[in-house]
């Protein structure tokens, strides 16, 4: 019978019942101190419950992203192994790229929206932090600071931190180097020029791929840097919708044939052509993405070395090499 | 049978998305942290084994909680002594102090892990998931009435342990006014 009597009474604080029964069990109450206190005392279990399962969560990360809304997940990091780590590898697997962090598909569109002129490019490249930092451009499998299905529960768990926008705009702001100012803002978007410049740097001719074809219109190129390791950023502008970048910076790897991969919001393509590592990066579809790298390839195909056609000489690329868009080399410490 | 690389995809990401909150089920279902997160793993790589029995359009997380009980009771009923097994370790409810408002919490921990399995999970399905009582059945493969019974007997029992909850009517209800409601609901 008790069973019963508290089924009922939760029925009715859960708002389980039907209008006329919830009505006759409020005239009850109101008369009835006892039962009344019942429909309170089973309130407040309910609260210390919800309160329980909520703080089960607190000591947890955010769920990475399927959208990027809702995240506020640590910065990437690659742990060691785990005993649930193997299944992350096996879902990141399943596209090459992993999921490299909600930090990166957050800031794409703060990116691009937010900031104007240098620093927007910079955090452009920002974006592809991770990515960049292996090496040429290889998979990165996002493993939040605190695993979502670790061990047991961490003793003092921290209270996940937000990531300021001041925490992004640091990590944008190394990217910038003194290659970045070295072309005006006019001549970032005269693409023959910017094409030479880089070609200089990398060693490598490359021209800015003509991509009108796909409705897309060069817009500027720059140089940014990452440890040191200089590479080229060359943003496209739909008719609509988000910005496409290419990113290029200098490989030693053997080619490797053109990769397309949804991360978020963004297609993803990578390969490696002719000592020049490729990440093409935007919104885009992915088949469309994957044509318009195709296209790339295509243009950049007919490319050669410099060397030995202009005398410069390929530049290493190494940290703690500076090396300005007119093929100058500088070793950290000459200054 | 061949995977669809749409779906797999998806299912991946949205598998990603809800670990979390599965493995907070998993706790809840498995009494530790070990178990939880063997339950975890396996439910995860059959779920990604069997992604085609999942439907696109329909509600992921209720197929993936629920495919996370189905192998819950799949290794209850398995082993030799599945009353031992469904037995709680407190830790899971009790976190930093810091992170939780409830200065009671090392006494509600303690009778969480007293609760059957089957009133926890209702529990956390409706109130720590803010799921309706039917998505709930769905997911423990039971009837909306069968969920209610569960959490009202959760309450209950969490009442009657609750001895800071005598003062505001920790205790019974007058046995004849219930009789009354019931007459009065049918």
């Amino acid at each position: 019978m008790t069973e019963l009597k508290d089924e009922l009474l939760v029925a009715y604080a859960e708002g389980q019942l039907a209008k006329d029964q919830s009505k006759a069990i409020k005239r009850v109450l109101e008369e009835d101190q006892v039962a009344a206190q019942r429909v309170e005392a089973l309130k407040a279990a309910r609260a210390h419950l919800e309160t329980a399962f909520e703080t089960m969560m607190a000591g947890e990360p955010e769920s990475p992203p399927e959208a990027p809304a809702n995240t506020h997940a640590e910065p990437a990091t690659l742990k060691k192994r785990h005993p649930v780590r193997d299944f992350l590898r096996r879902a990141a697997a399943l596209t090459p790229l992993g999921l490299v962090g909600p930090v990166l598909v957050r800031s794409l569109a703060f990116v691009w929206v937010g900031l104007g002129g240098v620093i927007a490019g910079a955090a452009g490249g920002y974006l592809l932090y991770d990515q960049l930092k292996a090496e040429p451009f290889e998979t990165v499998i996002y493993i939040p600071s605190e695993a979502p299905v670790a061990a047991a529960p961490a003793p003092t768990p921290q209270a996940p931190a937000l990531p300021s926008w001041t925490d992004d705009i640091a990590r944008a702001h190394l990217l910038l180097s003194r290659d970045t100012f070295s072309t005006s803002l006019l001549g970032e978007g005269n693409a023959d020029l910017v094409g030479f410049k880089i070609s200089k740097v990398f060693g490598k001719e490359f021209s800015i791929p003509d991509l009108s074809a796909d409705d897309l219109v060069f817009q500027r190129a720059q140089m940014l840097q990452h440890d040191g390791v200089p590479f080229a950023q060359v943003a496209y502008l739909p008719a609509a919708g988000s910005p496409l970048a290419l990113y290029v910076k200098a490989s030693t790897d053997v080619a490797r044939p053109i990769q397309v991969r949804e991360q978020g919001a963004l297609s993803l393509g990578t390969w490696t052509h002719r000592g020049l590592a490729m990440l093409l990066a935007g919104g885009l579809p992915e088949d469309k993405l994957r044509a318009v790298a195709h296209r790339i390839n295509e243009q950049l195909s007919g490319g050669k070395s410099l060397v030995g056609d202009t005398g410069v000489p390929a530049p290493p690329v190494s940290q703690g090499t500076s090396i300005d868009l007119r093929g100058h080399v500088t070793q950290s410490g000459d200054e | 049978m061949a995977h669809t690389k749409p779906l797999r995809t998806a299912v991946r990401n949205k598998l990603i998305t809800l670990l979390p909150r599965l493995r907070r089920f998993a706790l809840v279902l498995a009494g530790d942290g070990e178990s939880a997160d063997m339950l975890l793993r396996n439910t995860c790589n059959k779920m990604l084994d069997e992604d085609e029995t999942y439907q696109q359009g329909t509600a992921f997380d209720i197929w993936a909680f629920r495919r996370l009980h189905d192998e819950w009771l799949r290794d209850l009923r398995s082993h030799n002594s599945p009353i031992s097994q469904a037995q709680a370790d407190p830790s899971i409810f009790e976190t930093d102090r810091r992170l939780c408002p409830d200065v009671r919490i090392t006494e509600i921990a303690d009778i969480l892990v007293k609760l059957p399995p089957q009133q926890r999970s209702a529990a956390m399905l409706i109130w720590g998931e803010s799921l309706s009582y039917d998505d709930a059945a769905t997911i423990l493969d039971t009837d909306r009435q069968t969920v209610l019974a569960r959490v009202s007997r959760a309450l209950a029992s969490f009442v009657e342990r609750a001895d800071w909850l005598d003062g505001i009517g920790g205790h019974g209800a007058d046995i004849q006014q219930l009789q009354q409601i019931n007459r009065q609901t049918g």
